[in-house]
Formats: C-alpha cells, structure tokens, sequence
C-alpha cells in the first residue's frame, strides 16, 4: 500500500509539473465549452445582421396608406441600439435600382447579409389585396416583396429568419385589420427539454464536454504513463525496485481519476455558470461514474497494440476523433448517411453521451437505457480482456 | 549537387516517417470525411425529416415524413429523445412547433419547415397571406453551393496551417534535438543548402498533401468548384510558408521538439475553431470575431475560399496577404535563423 503511495505521488507531481497534462485535461474542456456555448448560443440573439432597404413604392406616399414606410420605420427601430444593447441589424436604405444593383453587389461580396426590396405599388397592392379579401374577389395581383439573401450562409439565413418575421407581423396585422385573422394560423416555436425547465444548448453540450475531457485522460494520460515510461525504460527501472506491476497499475489509475474528478468539478463549475441546468441524482453520480470506469481500458487498450509512444499517440488522435464528432458529444448526429450513422451507434461514446444527458434530466435518451449500460460496458470488457492479455510491460 | 543528395535524403525521411504521414495527410482526410458529413448533416440536412404531430392531420409538404403520436407527452418525448426531428400540434390559431434546443444549428432550417406546413394549413382553409414573400438566394460563383462546398476550402486551408507550422515544430525540432543538424555542419555543407532544401521539401510535401486531400473531396463530394489554379498554388505555397516563421518563432520559444509540438497541437486546436473554417464569423460574439480577424488562418481560409470560386476576395485583398504572408515569413526565417541555436 506505501509503495502505491509512493508511486501515486509521484505520478500526480509529475502529471501538476506537466505543462500539457494541465492544458489538454483541464483547460483545453473548459475552452472548448466556453467556445461552443458562446458560438451556438449567441445564434439568433446577440447576433447583428446587416441590411439593405430598397423601396420602390411609388402610391400612396406620405399618406395613412403609405404601408411600405410602416415597414421601413419597423426596420429602422429595429436598427437603434437599446440600453447600450447591439441592435438586431444595421439599416441602408435607398429606393433606386441604381442602390439595388449595388446592394447586390455588396451582398455576393458578403459586405451585408441580405437586401428587402418593397415593389413599385406595393402599397396599391396591399390595399387591393385587402379589399378582395373582404370581397372574396380575386381580381387583382399580391404585393411581392423579395428578400435577397446569399446562398448558404448561416448569416444570411439569420437575416432571413428576422426579416420574415417582420413580414409575417405586417400580415398578421393587415389580417387583423381586413377582419379575416380569427383563422390566421402561425408557427410558434417552443423549446423543450425533459425536465420541463428551460433548457438551452449549453444543458446539451455540458455532458458531453464532460465525457470528451474523461475519455482524454484515459486516451492521452493511460497511453502516455505507459508507453512513454515503457519507451523511456523508466518502467523497467521501476521494475527493479521493489515494486511490482499491479501496485504501478493501480497508482496509475488512482492518479488518473484524481485528474478526473478534478476535471469534472471544473467543467459542472463552469457549467453552471454558464447557466446550466442539470439534475445530480443518484442516476446521474452513477453514470459519471460509469463513464469513467468504462473509459478507462481505451488507453490500455491502445497501449497493448501500439508499438511505439508516436504510434499510440497517432492512435490516441484518430479514436478521440471519432469517439468525439461521430458519438454525438457536441452535435447531435442528424441527416448524415446510413453508413456514418451505422459508426455513430456501434460508438460507446454515442451511448454514454445519451445515458448522462438522460441521467442528468437534459433529454430523453434516443437509445434504451439498457443499452447506454450494456454498450460502453461491452467495449469495457473487451478492451479490458485483450490489454490484459496482450499488452508488454517491456519493449 | 549537395543540395539535390540534401533534398533527396529529406524526401526519403519524410516518406519514412509514418508519424509525418498520418498528421500530414491521414489525419487531415480523416478530419475532412467525418467533418464532412456531421456537419452537412447539421446544416444541410438531406432526405425526408421525421416529424410527429399530435391532434389535427397536418397538410402533406414536401420533404416531411409525418407519424401521429397519441398524447403530447408522447410526442414532446420523441422530439426531446431526438427520435423525430420535429413536433407539430395545431394549438387554435397557433401551430406549436417543438424542437429540441441539442439541434440549435438547424433551428433556420426547422423554422422555415414550420413556416411551410403553417402557409399549407392557411391555404387549406383558403387564407392567404396578404404578402407573398419570395426569397432569392444569390452567390457569388452563381453556382449551387452548400455547406460542405464551404467547408472543403477551410479544412484544406487547416491542412495548410498545420503542415507549415509542424515542419518546423516537428521535423526541424526532431533534427535539433537528434543532433542531425550538428552533424551535418561537420560535412562541407553550406548551412542555406540545408535550409534551402528543408523548406523546399517541405513546401513539396505540404502541396502534394492539399493536392491530395483536394482530389479526395472532389471525389467524395463532387464541389462545383470554379478553380483560379493560380491563386490555388500561391496560397498553398505562401500560406505554408507563412506558417512556416510563426512555426519558427514558437520554436525558439520552446526548449525542446516535444513543448514546441504541444505549444503547435494547442494553437491548432484553439485556432481552427476561431477561423472561419466550421462557423461563420459573423455569428462569434463581437470579442471573439476580433480575435478572429487577428489571426492568419482566418486569411488563408477566406483566400483559399476565393481561389474555389466561391467566395469573393478582391485582387488587392488577395495579393496584400500573400505577399504579407510571404515576406513576413522571410523575414522571421531570416531574422531568426541568425538566432537560431543548433545546441
């Protein structure tokens, strides 16, 4: 038992004096949690797009008709920051086609986001329209505004996205107005989660930062204890004293857990400042648990048939790759081809992902929950098994 | 005559060298396979979507599968347990749309979908609209791009980045630390023949790997690129090269080839998320597009983008970084070779 100390001591001194050990297991997570939450939820809410307003309306100015400048002035309000708040979009208007041709220009340059042109008799159109529809009549064209907007741009679609909705407002109300809106139906949408309280991406993403910073210990820290040390010769040197394999075996991973739930504690802290929201139950203590437990042979594993440290290390990379983008930790896995969905669920990280959100009351797990136990544990086992068998304390 | 013996045994070492390879070209090809279809999944999602609705039959709309729940809550947990892409229920004049908030990314794409089925419920009941809205996408090759058709010039531009830093971090450090190039300065070499045949071969390698690894995208994914092979040659050469000095400089940072490989793997990690390469800079936090438009890669990436005919870059823009690029790169291989040790 000393002599477990005695190595677990110097394991943990020498994983605090490391540099990269500190980097890639505590700070590189919380980084890339800070980096993700601030990306994905800043989408559609801190976001500022940038806009053209071409109106080319001609009837009806300056009148109580005038419905085109109703809509320039709800754009130009939306363009005024307030409470030092960024506006949602920054307004350029202009009624030639001279301004059009150049907004174009400026937005296949990506110098705005999207341009809003209101038709020469936009406003004739809208009071027509009104009228036939209290008439039942159909004599007479729709006003058509066009939105330009460059072709898959995640900006521009935002821009879209605000834009309709403005339009969506006005035709509400024009409805409203005409008496035919008891029937009008509009889209709300409504974020749900499993718990019923309000659950934004970071909820999502917390779990799986958590399961991506544990496997990395196993992957990089288990590879890097052995088959450096064992590359070094210092495990031969060990091995003279009087020390023998499973006391080193044991201190190794003593001090790996250690990392572990140091690094656990970090990302949660950070989490819920963040804002997350999630449940610790006596589900979801086990699962952590579980998670590390399972991760845990993917080192020993990929010590036992690497030959060198550099190979391990090469081999370290392409399964945290894999484990991390095809096992759903960051994104859901949606709308990829069968064969790329096929990896994804034969991945344990797909079922560890699913059981801790589940066990933490983020979502409800899209795999049953016996096969978010039996999976990783599978993996475990045989990963286990073939390390013991396999794996040379000497090279 | 020393410089083309130096320049063969270069070669030699790094087709030997099975660590180069797979962080020279396996990994990157690995990066671009799984990236590519995660990510065109998420932005771009193709086929039917499995949406669920509960209460009222919903009007048929093209691209969505529907299936009936019996309850809500059943409905709320297949959205919730991501087994349906979407949920539908028709509230009185509210057409209740649930997403779950794990499939943030696709909230446009699932918006417009609501949008869609909401417009065929009005029509059914003969309301329509009072404006029409009509959406036109432009783009700047006129051409039918999609996100994977973006993300293809970024991860190659990544390629760019972490092959000029890794050949100095890497390989240059590796024959520091080796003590190969002490032995070398004891044959009659002069010391630019050794230079000058390190960076070439590693120019050379660093080009036949985006080559590469570009004739493989094409293959799997078929982009209809427009290609100014020009300005694709020049910003793999100036752009490798340009990592080459910040490789240098980390490299004197660093004591040894293993910090100065760790202190390159962090860069690239932290760096490819801030560069325009997965997300688009417009949707960073104000803070973090500053830090965006402070870095290199983020130039290459936009430079690369043009040289696909894709994206726009105007001649002065274009010509400004690579010759930055270029120039700074001599300078900081220049400057610092004066102060480079070998011991």
């Amino acid at each position: 038992m000393k002599r477990i100390v005695s190595i677990f001591k110097a394991l943990m001194i020498s994983s605090i004096r490391s540099p990269s050990v500190i980097f890639w297991n505590i700070f590189f997570p919380v980084i890339l949690l800070l980096i993700l939450a601030s990306i994905f939820t800043n989408i559609g809410k801190g976001v500022s797009v940038k806009i053209a307003f071409v109106n080319e309306s001609t009837t009806f100015k300056n009148t109580n008709m005038d419905f085109a400048s109703y809509i320039s002035d709800a754009f130009k309000s939306m363009s005024v920051a307030t409470d030092g708040k960024t506006p949602i979009l920054t307004l350029e208007a202009g009624s030639t086609q001279q301004f059009l041709n150049e907004s174009l220009e400026k937005l296949k340059y990506g110098k705005i986001n999207a341009i809003v042109v209101i038709p020469p008799l936009f406003n004739t159109q809208v009071y027509t329209t009104l009228l036939q529809q209290k008439s039942g009549l159909s004599l007479f064209s729709k006003p058509q505004v066009e939105i330009y907007t460059l072709q898959n741009d995640q900006t521009s679609n935002v821009a879209f996205t605000i834009l309709s909705s403005v339009l969506e407002a006005f035709n509400s109300e024009f409805l409203k107005n005409s008496g035919n809106n008891s029937d009008f139906v509009s889209p709300v949408i409504e974020y749900i989660s499993k718990s019923g309280q309000n659950f934004s991406y970071v909820d999502f993403v917390v779990p799986g930062i958590l399961i991506m910073a544990v496997m990395t210990v196993s992957l990089f820290g288990i590879t890097d204890d052995l088959l450096v040390q064992r590359e070094k010769k210092v495990l031969r040197k060990l091995f003279v004293a009087p020390l023998n394999k499973s006391e080193y075996f044991f201190a190794m991973i003593f001090s790996n857990i250690i990392i572990e739930v140091i690094q656990i504690g970090i990302i949660i802290a950070i989490g819920f400042w963040l804002g997350a929201t999630l449940n610790f139950n006596g589900w979801s203590i086990f699962y952590v648990i579980f998670t590390i437990v399972t991760t845990l042979p993917l080192g020993f594993f990929i010590a036992s048939f690497a030959k060198s440290a550099d190979s391990g290390n090469a081999m370290a990379n392409i399964f945290n790759f894999l484990f991390m983008f095809l096992g759903g930790l960051f994104f859901p896995i949606t709308g990829v081809p069968f064969a790329v969905k096929a990896i994804a669920y034969a991945l344990p990280t797909t079922y560890l992902g699913n059981g801790l959100r589940s066990a933490m009351g983020v979502m409800s797990s899209p795999t049953p929950a016996y096969l978010n136990v039996i999976v990783p544990a599978a993996w475990a086992i045989v990963m286990g098994i073939y390390s013991v068998k396999t794996f040379k304390w000497e090279a | 005559m020393r410089f083309s013996a130096i320049l063969k045994a270069m070669t030699f070492h790094s087709i030997r060298d099975r660590m180069n390879l797979f962080f020279n070209l396996f990994f990157p090809l690995v990066t671009l396979l799984i990236f590519g279809y995660v990510f065109s999944g998420i932005y771009s999602p193709q086929g039917s979507m499995n949406v669920g609705y509960y209460g009222q039959v919903l009007p048929a709309v093209s691209g969505i599968k529907y299936v009936e729940y019996p309850t809500l809550s059943s409905l709320q947990e297949a959205v919730n347990s991501g087994k349906i892409d979407l949920g539908f229920t028709l509230d009185g004049t509210s057409l209740i749309t649930y997403v779950s908030p794990a499939n943030i990314q696709s909230s446009d794409y699932y918006t417009s979908i609501s949008k869609s089925v909401a417009d065929e419920i009005n029509k059914s009941k003969g309301i329509t609209s009072i404006i029409n809205v009509k959406r036109n996408d432009v783009s700047f090759s006129g051409k039918q791009i999609n996100y994977l058709d973006n993300l293809i010039p970024g991860i190659l531009a990544l390629s760019i980045f972490s092959a000029g830093i890794f050949s100095i971090t890497a390989s240059l450090a590796h024959f520091r630390d080796k003590k190969v190039i002490k032995k070398f300065w004891t044959t009659p070499l002069a010391k630019w023949e050794f230079y000058a045949a390190f960076l070439f071969e590693k120019m050379i390698e660093s080009f036949l790997s985006i080559i590469l690894l570009f004739l493989i995208a094409m293959v799997f994914f078929h982009p209809p690129y427009s290609i100014d092979w020009l300005r694709f040659i020049v910003t793999t050469l100036a752009g490798t090269f340009g990592m080459m000095g910040i490789g240098m400089i980390i490299l004197l940072l660093s004591p040894n080839a293993r910090v100065a490989s760790e202190i390159s793997s962090v860069l690239y990690t932290v760096i490819m998320f801030f560069s325009g390469v997965y997300f688009p800079l417009d949707l960073l936090p104000k803070f973090l597009q500053d830090v965006a438009y402070g870095l290199p890669l983020t130039y290459i990436v936009i430079a690369m983008k043009s040289a696909m005919g894709i994206a726009p870059m105007s001649v002065l823009s274009y010509w400004l970084t690579i010759v930055i690029m270029f120039f700074g790169a001599v300078l900081v291989l220049l400057g610092f070779s004066r102060i480079f040790k070998i011991d």
